[in-house]
């Protein structure tokens, strides 16, 4: 079999919901995922499925056994090794005829130019408590005009934002500028998560940005990234448009609840203040 | 490290949503997934990373190169092997204190008390099609008083109803009978999955055909199936809110950005019913003159 056949037919089932050219399309679609953890690994596996054929992926860490409960890529024999190459490994594995562009480093200045190269969409997978790389990163993308999908598992539910290249910035939705500490910045991006049912389940004491722990299940990432491919194959395809931030959406199928919401004036929203004030008291140990 | 560290240090980031104690529960709770293809893998998976302990799995099939778009254990490098066993070493690396009981066979009535033997709650993730065998287990679980999961991808949205061992069965929820033709039984079952909501608008179903087992499905639908279904097993088991149950339904369609979840009176006795097996056999060629 060779790869064109070896495409279609592995492929073939998607019929009925992305026709032939459609399917031409996403095969030769670009999607750079910073982060190889509990979001990336899933968005990896979750768009190679979908068929898409061009991966540029991002991490420097290795597989640990706490990664286990969420990590597409991490299991028993995988603890140790590198998050990037066990990824592709599996990329690749889906569909031979894949192409995977590997960065085995933190994103920063030096490489983020490398890393968005030919990139025709982004997911954010980044962990919740980087920033500094975040905000760079989106900055860059809107520069170049490569829309960013974020998704995120928030407690059973998942968090979906889309930022377009001609919309709102990063920056504005979440009010973040350059005289912010870390400190106001982490907060300010926490307030910028819905106020969703999960804030009556889900248990946040225990977040700790000095240790990296929060809680999130392998459950919520795999909605988050059911909903996040399903952002790029819209996009891709130019099929009827998401509406963008200051739009956003979460759906939480332990509190049967889904919800579009309007943030107006996105991070000057007049109410932002007072949830980044919940956010200090939810959340003591942010910083 | 032995295997209780390993199972401890493996879910801690579960905690904040699952406590210590629950996790214990959920570490001893069996559950049943007959069909390791589109929905049972990713359903397998997804509840072994929550830390369900005890699985027993059911499928005589072998992975096939069209199966990759969506099935879990399906690469390229699996493609001939048995979809039971693949899953049972994916699971096992997960968390190889799990107690995997694989059947590498149907169900039928020979071996569905097997099958379900010791098993808390069941998903169901056999193909659209395997109508008979669905109702054997579903027949069987009722009786046994073992609460069904039944979710599964309709288009980019996923569809879910929760049977309850002592509410509305599955025969009478999508009306079938003993004596009607298969195709008949598949229509109807379909009907009550998929013939109205929201993927109508976009999803072309002419391809779709019993007798070749071709239907369009999507692997980023059945993550979103089974995030469903492990949610409800994990609020189930541990007791942390009420299931509804059939007659309520419930589809998330994150394409069309649409949720419900609604109460369908009298199952398949509505009204309405009739009307979708209508809809249906309009638009799908291989049922039309059923």
């Amino acid at each position: 079999m060779d790869n064109d056949d070896f495409y279609e037919r592995a492929f073939s089932r998607n019929r009925g919901l992305i026709s032939d050219a459609e399917q031409q399309t996403l095969n030769n679609t670009r999607v750079a995922i910073p982060g190889m953890g509990g979001m990336g690994g899933v968005h990896a596996a979750t768009l190679a499925r979908a068929g898409i054929g061009k991966f540029t992926i991002a991490d420097f860490d290795q597989f640990d056994v706490h990664n286990i409960n969420r990590q597409y890529g991490a299991m028993n024999s995988t603890v140790g090794k590198e998050k990037v190459y066990v990824m592709a490994d599996i990329i690749l594995d889906i569909n031979p005829t894949a192409e995977v562009k590997i960065i085995n480093e933190a994103i920063g200045p030096e490489n983020c130019d490398d890393f968005l190269d030919g990139v025709d969409v982004m997911l954010d997978a980044l962990d919740v408590f980087i920033i500094d790389a975040r905000r760079l990163l989106y900055k860059k993308s809107q520069q170049r005009g490569i829309p960013v999908i974020s998704a995120g598992p928030l407690g059973y539910s998942a968090v979906v934002n889309v930022f377009a290249a001609d919309g709102m910035s990063f920056d504005e939705f979440f009010d973040l500028n350059d005289s912010m500490s870390d400190k106001e910045m982490m907060v300010s991006f926490f307030a910028g998560m819905p106020l969703g049912p999960h804030m009556k389940y889900m248990e946040t004491n225990d977040i700790d940005s000095v240790t990296g722990a929060a809680p999130s299940l392998g459950l919520a990432c795999q909605l988050a990234a059911g909903m996040a491919c399903t952002e790029v194959v819209k996009y891709v395809l130019g099929r009827p448009k998401t509406k963008p931030v200051p739009w956003f959406r979460q759906f939480d199928p332990y509190a049967r609840y889904y919800k579009q919401h309007y943030r107006w004036l996105g991070g000057k929203n007049p109410l932002f203040k007072f949830k980044k004030r919940l956010i200090k008291k939810m959340v003591p140990r942010l910083v | 490290m032995d295997l209780n560290d390993f199972y401890n240090r493996a879910f801690s980031r579960n905690r904040g949503l699952i406590s210590n104690d629950e996790q214990e529960i959920l570490r001893n709770v069996r559950v049943a997934i007959p069909g390791m293809g589109g929905v049972g893998g990713v359903h397998a998976v997804t509840l072994a990373r929550t830390g369900i302990g005890k699985f027993t799995i059911a499928d005589f099939d072998q992975f096939d190169v069209h199966n990759i778009n969506r099935q879990r254990g399906a690469m390229t490098s699996t493609v001939g092997k048995d979809k039971v066993l693949v899953m049972q070493g994916i699971i096992n690396d997960i968390n190889p204190s799990s107690d995997v009981k694989v059947m590498k066979e149907a169900i039928g009535l020979s071996n569905v008390d097997e099958f379900l033997a010791d098993v808390d709650v069941m998903i169901d993730a056999l193909d659209v099609f395997a109508i008979d065998a669905r109702r054997v287990i579903f027949r069987r679980a009722h009786e046994l008083n073992i609460p069904v999961i039944s979710v599964g991808p309709v288009g980019f949205s996923a569809v879910m109803f929760v049977f309850s061992p002592d509410g509305m069965d599955y025969d009478t929820f999508f009306g079938l009978k003993d004596g009607m033709s298969k195709d008949d039984m598949v229509l109807n079952f379909m009907a009550g999955i998929a013939g109205q909501g929201p993927h109508l608008k976009y999803m072309d179903v002419k391809g779709v055909d019993p007798s070749t087992g071709a239907a369009p499905s999507l692997g980023s639908a059945c993550q979103i199936a089974s995030s469903m279904a492990a949610t409800e097993v994990v609020s189930m088991m541990l007791n942390k809110r009420k299931p509804k149950y059939v007659p309520w339904f419930s589809q998330f369609d994150t394409y069309a950005g649409r949720y419900k979840h609604r109460y369908r009176w009298w199952g398949a006795q509505n009204p309405f019913h009739q009307l979708r097996i209508k809809i249906l056999k309009k638009m799908i060629p291989a049922f039309a003159d059923k």
